[in-house]
Formats: structure tokens, C-alpha cells, sequence
């Protein structure tokens, strides 16, 4: 796969020369691939965000560089506005940004400020909404009138219509309800396997990233500590702890069984996963209980 | 990035300046600026400057930081210098056309440009940056509350600006946050001109004035929900009560004022 995005020692501080100012990344070194689903993850401040907003050029790093399709976007000369169509960034709790008096002029605000034909704008929106699962009953709305998970909707696909050929997303499904929250992840994963998007998912939460990623990167105190398959990563349950991080339920039950000496894998993290394998136990025969 | 405007300046730290009592603090500082303006002469400015140095010092807050409160006003401060030192009668040093320098001229545009730097780096010092607004608002209400006799909502107009102090940064964040959320959705807020710039705040300041009204909303409630009900029986968390420091700053303070008095009125 080409690598579309990759940071070489990325440097960055909150609060410049000031007595409070806080390192928040110390030397980042990643490469994302193209058409990949990358889980972002780590503990609350470990640096995520900020290294997200690096990604499309909104912070600039004290030293270090990001290169879009090996092109440095610091610079001269390169168009950080036109990247930011290209990296698509959906920020924590999107929906405070939302403006407009409706909610298709709101999705359309990102396409018109690239200078597309109205009728290609009118499309965007349509195939946005409709990824996102929004309803032409709503699109004539006030954003404000909308439901919270609705207003989270109609955000995300004020990015989605921009086409970005990467689409970060930061935190998605924070503050919804677990169905909410499912449908959203579901809604992301269906845009990238038909649009073929390279998709970057920043989480703490670990069920959301298990089931949706096909790699993740652990941030911790703005360092990559880890980096590998969702089966590399949960299989090390110890240090994810240590990194204040957690392993999904499913992976922790497993982990259970194997202590009480049945034979089992310990990198399982799905519970669709988990289900085939005991089912298979179970058919092996009785003697493992 | 916006976050460096900052307006709450607040350094925190546990030096003997943080620890004063924000009353007396207030207090020393309108007297501070009350010496200050006596001062005259060699001997009394020195004294003074003195003084500064020796607030700074005890603050811990470093040099480099008294003087980044100066610099937004160098300019007024030179400006005030040069108008002053073409402006005072005296023995000429240098004159051209209807221009001329005198001696007199050229010192009280220095005492002038002193007196304005120390007046803004002592009162930066003492009350912007040992200072936390929410003690500031305390001591400000206490001091103001013999107003209460008269009918002066003062606990009110405290808590209100209290309040606003309180959400100053967090609205600044807010503000970055949307605007930078907006120009991920490729807003462009730098180019074009006036007409164009303004139309391009409309999606930063709609959903920073809806956010706006939303905490307000929310802070009320929670405020209800904890029965508030203004100054009527309110006690406090913090009972500021003057201590042994305070004392011994009181009396390095009117000492101090009396030595610039004395070499400033009296002596000259």
C-alpha cells in the first residue's frame, strides 16, 4: 500500500515560552497507508488530538514534518487550504460547529468553500446525508432543532461531502448512547469500504476500535508506544495497562479462561470472533469444562 | 494562536506576594500609585524603583515577564517622553526651527517614561499576576461592601464579573476550537476584503454565541440547583482575615511610602 500521510519527528508545545507550557508531542514517527482504518488510541492527553491536527496542517509543529504523498505541507508554496479538502478532519463534539439555518446548507458549507457547481454541491450533500443515514425529512430543518445523535450526523457528513481521500475522526462516538454510538462506527466503516477512504479513528474507547480498525497505534505522553494489528496490541494486555489503557471485555473473559487452565488464544477482541471459538470448544467436546 | 492574548495573567505560585491578602493587596497598590506620583528627584525615584524591585523579587515572577507587561504600552511611553522633552522650558541644549531640547526637557522625559513602566509593572506585579481573579473579585466585593448600606448590589456585580472572568479563557478556547473546526472544512477567514472577512465570521460566531447562551443556561441551573440566591446569608469558603504577613507588609509598605514621601515632597 502507498503511504499517503507520514509525520517525521513531530515535535509540538501548548503555551509557547510561558511558565505553563506543556509538551504534547515528543517526537512522533508514523506512516498511514492508503485505504487503511487506523485506530488512533491512548489515555486523555496523551497527545491525539493535537497530533490529528497536525494531520491537515491546523497546528504547526516546533520541528519535524508532515509529508502528504511525500510532499512537505510546511512548505512554501503548498496549499495547506487544499489539503484540508484531502484531510478531512471531524472534530470532538463536531456538532457545536454546526451554523446554518439548515441543516443541507450546513453539509454543503465544506464543498461550496472548495468552488464546486451547485449541482455537484447538491449531490455531495444527497450521498453525505444518506452515508450518514439522515433523512430528507431533516435536511430542511434548523441544525438546531435536531436530536444530539442527529446534530453528530449531520457534522460528520458536513466532512464526508468534502470527499476527503483521508477522513479523521476525533472521538465520533463520545457522549452518544451505545446504539448511537454502534450505528455511527457502522456508518464509517460502510463510507470507507465504498469510497475507499483511508480512515483514522481516535478513541479510548477500546470495544469501539476493536471492532472497526484494522490497526491501531497507542499514543502515550506524545510518543507512539505501540503499533500493530488489533491482535498484536491485545494480546499484550499488561502493557496497555500499564499505559492506562484497557483491553476489551471479551479479550479479558479469554484471558480468565486461559488462567484457569483451558487452552484458548488470548488476542481475541471481537465478541463475533469469541462466539465462533467457544462454539468450537464446545463441539470439541465436554472435557475443557 | 488566540490562547496567547492572555487576559487572565495569572502566574500561580506560593511566593509571600501570592499569599497576601487580596484586600491589602488592592489597597497597596492605590497607594503604590499614590507615592509613585509624589515622587520626584533622583533619591525618591530610586526608592521607588527600589520598592518595585523588591516586590519582584519576593513575587518570584521573573524579570522577563514584568517587562512583557510593559511592552504593549512602550510605545505611549515613548511618545509621552519625546512630547515631554520638547516641550519643557529650560536651559537649551539644541534647538531647529520652533524645535528645541532642554536640559530640563530630557529629565522629566526620562522620570516621566520611568514613572509609566513602573507604574504598569507594579501594578501587573502586584495584582495581574500573583493575583487569581476569583481573589481579586473576593477582595474588590469586600472592599466595596459598606456600598451595601446605600443599596449597591455589590455582592451581585462580584459574582457577575467573577463569572466573567471565569469564562474569559474558557469562550477564548471555545473560539479556537470552532475556528479551527471551520477551517478544517476549508473556511477562510484571512483573505478578501473587509465585507468578505466579516460574512466569514458568521460560522465562528454563531455556534460561539449558541454555546455562549448554553452554558450560561446551564451555569444558572446549577447554580439553582445549589440554591443560590445571592448575597442574602451567604457565607463563605474562604474568610479573608489579615495574617501575620499582611502585617509585616504593611509596615515595609508605610515605611517604604514614607521614605519616598520624605526624599519626594519634603526634602527637594
Amino acid at each position: 500500500m502507498n503511504t499517503i500521510l507520514e509525520t517525521r519527528d513531530l515535535h509540538f508545545v501548548y503555551g509557547g515560552n510561558s511558565p505553563t507550557a506543556q509538551t504534547a508531542l515528543n517526537g512522533i514517527n508514523l506512516t498511514i497507508r492508503e485505504g487503511e482504518f487506523l485506530g488512533l488510541i491512548g489515555h486523555t492527553g496523551s497527545g491525539k488530538t493535537t497530533f490529528v491536527q497536525h494531520l491537515n496542517g491546523l497546528l504547526t509543529p516546533i520541528s519535524g514534518q508532515i509529508l502528504y504523498r511525500g510532499e512537505d505541507i510546511h512548505a512554501n508554496g503548498f496549499k495547506l487550504r487544499g489539503l484540508r479538502f484531502k484531510v478531512g478532519l471531524v472534530f470532538q463534539y463536531p456538532e457545536h460547529q454546526l451554523f446554518e439555518e439548515t441543516v443541507a446548507r450546513d453539509i454543503a458549507f465544506g464543498p461550496r468553500n472548495m468552488g464546486l457547481s451547485d449541482a455537484e454541491v447538491a449531490e455531495r450533500v444527497r450521498q453525505a446525508a444518506a452515508f450518514v443515514g439522515l433523512g430528507d425529512d431533516v435536511m430542511d430543518k434548523s441544525p438546531f432543532d435536531l436530536s444530539g445523535g442527529q446534530k453528530r450526523r449531520a457534522a460528520i457528513a458536513g466532512v464526508i461531502a468534502m470527499r476527503p481521500e483521508v477522513l479523521i475522526l476525533d472521538e465520533p462516538t463520545a457522549g452518544l448512547d451505545p446504539y448511537g454510538a454502534f450505528q455511527i462506527l457502522s456508518q464509517i466503516r460502510e463510507f470507507r469500504d465504498k469510497s475507499g477512504s483511508t480512515v483514522v479513528l481516535v478513541t479510548h474507547n477500546m470495544e469501539t476500535v476493536a471492532r472497526a480498525a484494522d490497526r491501531l497505534v497507542v499514543f502515550s505522553q506524545g510518543t507512539v508506544a505501540m503499533d500493530g494489528t488489533p491482535e498484536q496490541i491485545f494480546g499484550q494486555p499488561e502493557r496497555l495497562e500499564a499505559l492506562g489503557l484497557d483491553v476489551p471485555q471479551v479479550s479479558k473473559v479469554f484471558m480468565k479462561l486461559r488462567e484457569l487452565g483451558i487452552d484458548v488464544e488470548t488476542s481475541v477482541y471481537t465478541v463475533k470472533y469469541a462466539k465462533n471459538l467457544v462454539e468450537t470448544l464446545l463441539r470439541e467436546g465436554g472435557q475443557v469444562c | 494562536m488566540l490562547k496567547d492574548i492572555s487576559l487572565g495573567q495569572y502566574i500561580p505560585g506560593t511566593s509571600v506576594i501570592h499569599r497576601m491578602d487580596p484586600r491589602l493587596k488592592i489597597v497597596l497598590t492605590l497607594a503604590y500609585i499614590v507615592v509613585l506620583f509624589m515622587a520626584k528627584g533622583p533619591l525618591s525615584y530610586g526608592l521607588v524603583l527600589l520598592t518595585l524591585g523588591l516586590i519582584i523579587v519576593l513575587s518570584r515572577i521573573g524579570v522577563r515577564f514584568v517587562l512583557r507587561s510593559v511592552r504593549p504600552l512602550l510605545f505611549i511611553i515613548l511618545f509621552t517622553a519625546v512630547l515631554n522633552m520638547f516641550h519643557v522650558d529650560g536651559d537649551v541644549l539644541w534647538s531647529w526651527w520652533i524645535l528645541k531640547i532642554t536640559r530640563q526637557g530630557i529629565e522629566t522625559a526620562i522620570y516621566m517614561a520611568l514613572r509609566i513602566a513602573m507604574l504598569i509593572s507594579g501594578t501587573f506585579v502586584l495584582l495581574n499576576y500573583t493575583t487569581s481573579p476569583i481573589m481579586l473579585t473576593d477582595g474588590i466585593e469586600q472592599l466595596l461592601g459598606p456600598l451595601k448600606r446605600i443599596h449597591v448590589p455589590v455582592h451581585e456585580l462580584a459574582m457577575m464579573m467573577t463569572i466573567a472572568l471565569r469564562f474569559i479563557p474558557t469562550l477564548i478556547e471555545e473560539t479556537d476550537k470552532i475556528m479551527s473546526a471551520q477551517k478544517a472544512r476549508g473556511a477562510d477567514f484571512e483573505t478578501g476584503n473587509v465585507i468578505r472577512r466579516a460574512k466569514a465570521l458568521i460560522p465562528m460566531l454563531v455556534p460561539l454565541f449558541v454555546s455562549a447562551f448554553r452554558r450560561a443556561d446551564e451555569l444558572a441551573v446549577a447554580m439553582e440547583c445549589r440554591c443560590y440566591r445571592g448575597s442574602e446569608g451567604r457565607t463563605r469558603l474562604r474568610t479573608l482575615k489579615l495574617q501575620g504577613l499582611d502585617y509585616v507588609a504593611i509596615a515595609i509598605a508605610a515605611v517604604l511610602a514614607a521614605g519616598i514621601i520624605t526624599l519626594g515632597v519634603v526634602l527637594p
